[in-house]
């Protein structure tokens, strides 16, 4: 009997002890509280690699890449390890600043159909030879003819670049490029030579004229490792603080709370695009926070088709009026900003004395009932790994649509299957989000509205009008002027889409670390790093 | 006996087939196209059906099919447009580290579990037991993703012992291995035990010790022989299942491993990648239920390889 | 002659939960050497119990002793550590099972079962071993190159050679054969009766044979105690007992052996129930069934009375033969 009493006083604590680390788990005080990155031993011993090298690492969401080839891959993830390996012709600031990359002068046509480069003289590539306006002809040659590449769409009117010498090169359009800069910035110089040596291999171990060469790059987990190029001639021009870094390590971690451990641990040393929650936490722990304005903006997407709900002006206004914009941003998300216009703030067409999204339930409300609205379920499709928090944003505008007297119902589904719905127009809504790029909505515009890619079955002429001449304006003032006018109209009809915020990217860091950058595209300034 | 295994890998074939033909069936019926899947939002449809023909897509069904089987009979598993390289490799380099941690996890897991069943097996009631239980039923009752995170949080942010993820040194698989060993572990501790009982109570046991045997020896060689019986049976199921690779535990760990593979070709419709996996998954099933049904006949004289 | 397993008073419990069932109570027997005994009892009556008692091996925390001793050579096995005892069972006193089938480990094969007990008593080598255990096959009627054979491979009769095999390689002072034929055909029951009866002559062992057969006991046995709620109610001579009985219990068990010759008549049987050790009656234990029941008997437990040197009753009644009342020498007290 003293055994049965023994045994079940062991169960209860037993079963005490794994109640309590439960509620320990789930309290956000890490009772371990362990060093921010503020005290240099227990970083310092993070950065010092045994040969005394000092090493940044680098914990990214992007998707992992297999191969470091830009045309090929979709996310920022490449393009963080392109911008560090190679070089473009121009460098930007990723919202329509350009400045000298490998070229150091540039003039444009009249017509907008060429563009002259100089050259800069004297560099070299990570394996001695010296770049030439081949390899900028190569480059581009191999947008204009691999067929296998899949995010070269921008480029389709690229015809040929021509290279009078080796320190000229001419890019030639067959149409004009409104975006070309844009574009520009984004491809990155290959070595001809290293190339054609090896087509298969190179960009599995690329050879660049960038701040840092490639040591090794493993294909199964995306984990690259660079080294600092100390002749890389960018030093002396771009900004004079060479970066202290001697060894980048970049690594793909899909998962945020993996990311956040990870940093806490002092395995990593930059983590980013974490979500809001950990802003507070880790601020408090002693990790320094980057927060972003992503060029990136959530929409709603109404389907417009003849037969369905939302061919009604009203019901698309009450909708967009049931939705606290600002509530979403602080409550749901905790970063970012609500949408006042079309497009981001500072994006091309961005009117900053707009009128913007109201919230006005009641007058929503007025607006249902003069719809004519059945009750009948509305239709919302969405897929979760769209953006962040795509459930919860989801949910809050389905609840802010039932005050209204709308019956939203979600369907969360599969990327794939997500796609699938869009382009056929089974949905009555689509939560979605989209990106410009380099802070021109050039894209969306022209494109997704412009050729309804989307599927929204909007027809306005007098929109597609104006997006047929976005789409060949050259002028990048009158391009302005026009999209200004596309989001007039997107504005007071209401369609084809309307848009709720724009999220913020957070970026997290061990003390140490400074003089790093993220762009509004996700993408980042990892080359003049200082770490102490 | 080598009859029986050939004649039992024939029927191993077909049942491949019928694999290779619902892999095939199902990737094609999901909702979704593969080509619009692997371009960017705003692809054009010449693209689009560029695509379709590089993917092979624009074929018909059955002329499809008998490619995708041509091909596997020269040993090519396709290729995998998301990851822009050949299956096979692909495949199997995940399998290797998904095996890495399994096989570590799976023999952390029996060398506690089985002395762990063993004793609360005989001393059955007794606080050790129930400790044992207990361990047993939590470790079936648990999230896996909460065990992780536990791990996580103790050993590489609190204790800063170990790397918190991806692969690298020895230490990288430590946090991996244990959480794909536990809910194993508790499952043979509980499923030991029980069988432990039941041999205990047979007449055979009071005979053995009727001959003068030491208790040490009753349990250690002669009942455990019994009683691993049930155990053996079921690992080679779990050993499967196990080496498909958990999604969860490797997405966390951020462990390249088969399981993360599959969750990534599925969602981005790598359709060929998918087929390969779920023939290679198929087989990996096939192969370990038919190493377990093997080494089942040698421990117990009463079945025969059947 | 020599005393060589003395069970003085012993009783035994079963408990499990709340329940305790009294399966030995009181019980007294001595086996000489050389001598065969059977012990004769309805299934539950305790026989087994008493078995499994002397070899140590009641079932861990529900089988307990709550009295008495159990003496082998003067030396009481009830309080030998255990592995003192190892070295008395299957080396001086074996036990045969029941059930051929499974007493029988599956998985280990026929000679391995035989080898360990020489391997544990005699420290014998493998090879050694091996020759010694085909010995005793041989004897038992199993060529030798069946030793690399599973149990499931033999038939029920062999099996139980095998068991019988295993109890005596190491040539044990006492044989406790439980019910060894039960689970068998006649014929074979014929074969291994017969098997028994040579080697105990051979090796000049003692044997405790438990059965409900009261034809195997006249075959056998030169001796019987027959037992009843877990007390021995009657024991003597074979010849003694069988030809005299005197407890009602007895006379009913040989009246209701069938008969082949002479009138056909209805089977006899005893009515009601087997004792339940759960709930023992007052008294004598049997008087629920017995025809004779009178007031003391429901009252009070009746003592050994000594009939003759070979005959001892525990009975008030004594199937009316009353008048003998000398109180037996060293009995229940």
């Amino acid at each position: 009997m003293k055994m049965k009493r023994v045994s079940k006083l062991l169960t209860c604590v037993l079963s005490a002890a794994m109640i309590l680390s439960m509620t320990a788990c789930g309290s956000t005080d890490n009772p371990a509280k362990p060093a921010g990155g503020d005290q240099a031993a227990s970083s310092s011993s993070q950065t010092v690699d045994t040969s005394g090298k000092v090493t940044l690492t680098i914990g990214s969401n992007a998707d992992q890449v297999s191969t470091l080839d830009r045309f090929v891959n979709v996310g920022y993830g490449c393009d963080d390890l392109d911008y560090l390996i190679f070089d473009p012709l121009v460098n930007s600031d990723h919202m329509g600043t350009y400045s000298p990359g490998l070229a150091t002068e540039w003039t444009q046509a009249d017509d907008y159909l060429s563009y002259t480069f100089t050259l800069r003289e004297g560099v070299k590539f990570a394996d001695g030879s010296d770049f030439t306006s081949a390899d900028v002809a190569a480059t581009f040659e191999r947008i204009r003819d691999d067929k296998t590449l899949t995010d070269t769409g921008a480029w389709g009117d690229l015809e040929s670049v021509e290279t009078p010498d080796e320190k000229t090169a001419i890019i030639c359009l067959a149409n004009p490029m409104p975006t070309f800069y844009d574009e520009l910035y984004r491809v990155l110089i290959i070595c001809k030579a290293a190339l054609e040596a090896d087509p298969e291999g190179y960009f599995l171990a690329p050879v660049g004229t960038g701040a840092f060469t490639l040591d090794s790059f493993d294909q199964l987990t995306g984990q690259c490792i660079m080294s600092r190029n100390d002749s890389w001639w960018g030093w002396d021009e771009i900004d004079n603080t060479k970066t202290n870094v001697d060894i980048i390590d970049y690594q793909f971690i899909g998962e945020d709370t993996t990311r956040a451990s990870a940093l806490r641990s002092g395995d990593m040393d930059i983590v980013l695009q974490l979500s809001a929650d950990y802003k507070k936490d880790l601020e408090a722990e002693g990790f320094p926070m980057l927060e972003v304005a992503s060029d990136t903006h959530i929409h709603i997407e109404y389907n417009c088709g003849e037969n369905s709900q939302f061919n009604n002006k009203d019901l698309r206004i009450a909708l967009s009026e049931a939705i606290d914009r600002e509530a979403i941003v602080s409550s749901v998300i905790g970063n970012g900003s609500a949408a006042t216009w079309p497009c981001p703030e500072g994006n091309v067409g961005y009117k900053a004395d707009a009128e913007g999204y109201k919230y006005d339930p009641e007058h929503a409300k007025s607006l249902v009932e003069a719809s004519g609205y059945d009750g009948s379920e509305i239709s919302m499709v969405y897929t979760s790994s769209s953006f962040i928090r795509a459930d919860e944003v989801a949910q809050a505008v389905q609840s802010m649509a039932a005050e209204v007297g709308l019956n939203v119902k979600l369907e969360p589904l599969e990327q794939a299957a997500f796609t699938d719905r869009r382009s056929s127009g089974s949905f009555d809504i689509i939560l979605g989000a989209f990106a410009s790029t380099a802070g021109d909505t050039q894209t969306e515009v022209a494109v997704i509205i412009g050729f309804d890619v989307f599927g929204s079955q909007y027809v306005n002429q007098e929109m597609s009008d104006l997006c047929a001449q976005v789409r060949t304006c050259g002028d990048k003032e009158e391009r302005t002027k026009l999209i200004e006018q596309v989001f007039q109209i997107e504005m007071d009809e209401m369609a084809p889409f309307s848009y709720l915020y724009s999220p913020s990217y957070l970026c997290a860091s061990a003390g140490n670390v400074s003089n790093y950058n993220v762009f509004a595209d996700g993408s980042g300034e990892y080359r003049f790093v200082q770490m102490k | 006996m080598l009859k029986k295994i050939l004649r039992r890998l024939a029927l191993t074939l077909i049942v491949l087939v019928g694999v290779t033909i619902i892999a095939f069936a199902l990737v094609r019926l999901a909702p979704g196209d593969p080509a619009v899947q692997m371009l960017p939002a705003t692809a054009t449809q010449e693209q689009i059906d560029n695509m379709r023909t590089r993917m092979g897509l624009d074929q018909s069904y059955v002329v499809q099919y008998f490619m995708y089987i041509g091909n596997l009979l020269k040993g090519d598993l396709g290729y995998s447009f998301h990851f822009n390289m050949d299956c096979g490799p692909l495949i199997l380099s995940r399998l290797v580290n998904t095996a890495k941690i399994t096989v570590i996890g799976v023999i952390i897991a029996l060398i506690i579990s089985i002395p762990l069943g063993l004793v609360a097996g005989i001393k059955r009631g007794s606080a050790l037991d129930t400790c044992a239980t207990a361990f047993a039923l939590c470790g079936q009752a648990m999230s896996p993703v909460w065990l992780c995170l536990l791990m996580i949080l103790i050993f590489s942010v609190g204790l800063k012992w170990l790397p918190t993820q991806g692969v690298g040194s020895w230490k990288n698989m430590v946090m991996p291995s244990l959480c794909v060993g536990f809910a194993f572990c508790s499952l043979v501790t509980r499923m030991l035990r029980s069988s432990m009982i039941d041999v205990l109570q047979e007449e055979y046991i009071t005979a053995t010790r009727a001959r003068g045997v030491s208790k040490f020896q009753v349990y250690v060689k002669y009942a455990f022989k019994n009683a691993i019986l049930p155990i053996v049976t079921i690992s080679g199921a779990q050993l499967g299942i196990l080496l498909c690779g958990s999604m969860v535990i490797e997405q966390i760990f951020n462990w390249p491993g088969l399981g993360q593979l599959t969750v990534t070709a599925i969602s981005s419709r790598d359709f060929q990648l998918v087929q390969s996996i779920l023939l290679i998954v198929a087989v990996i099933m096939v192969v370990c239920n038919l190493i377990v049904d093997i080494l089942y006949t040698f421990i117990d004289k009463r079945i025969s390889f059947n | 002659m020599e005393e060589i397993l003395k069970i003085s008073k012993l009783s035994v419990e079963y408990r499990s939960g709340d329940t305790v069932a009294k399966a030995v109570n009181g019980l007294n027997m001595t086996l000489y050497k050389g001598q065969a005994m059977g012990l004769v009892g309805e299934s539950g009556a305790g026989k087994t119990t008493t078995a499994l008692s002397v070899m140590g091996l009641l079932p861990d925390k529900i089988g307990y002793v709550t009295g008495g001793d159990i003496e082998y050579k003067g030396q009481s096995l009830l309080k030998m550590k255990e592995k003192e005892l190892n070295t008395i069972r299957g080396g001086k006193i074996s036990m045969v099972f029941a059930n051929p089938l499974s007493s029988l480990n599956p998985v280990f094969t026929v000679g391995h079962q035989i080898t360990m007990v020489l391997r544990q008593h005699r420290h014998m080598t493998e090879k050694e071993a091996h020759a010694e255990a085909a010995k005793f096959l041989k004897m038992v009627g199993i060529p030798e190159y069946r030793m690399e054979d599973y149990p499931h491979q033999f038939s029920g009769g062999m099996r139980q050679r095998v068991g019988i095999a295993a109890a005596l390689v190491c040539s044990p002072e006492i044989l406790i054969a439980d019910e060894p034929t039960t689970a068998l055909d006649v014929t074979i029951q014929a074969q291994i009766l017969e098997l028994m009866k040579d080697l105990q002559k051979t090796m000049d062992s003692s044997l405790l044979m438990i059965t409900h057969n009261l034809g195997i006991i006249a075959e056998l046995c030169q001796t019987v105690a027959i037992m009843y709620g877990g007390e021995i109610v009657e024991y003597g001579s074979v010849r003694e007992v069988f030809e005299n009985p005197m407890h009602w219990y007895t006379i009913g068990l040989l009246n209701a052996v069938p008969k082949l010759t002479g009138k056909r008549e209805r089977l006899a049987s005893i009515p009601g129930n087997v004792a339940n050790a759960q709930m023992l009656p007052e008294g004598c234990k049997f008087h629920p069934r017995c025809g004779y029941c009178t007031k003391t008997c429901r009252t009070k437990q009746p003592e050994m009375i000594c009939v003759n040197e070979n005959h001892y009753v525990q009975c008030w009644e004594r199937g009316g033969k009353a008048e003998t009342k000398r109180p037996a020498k060293g009995g229940n007290q």
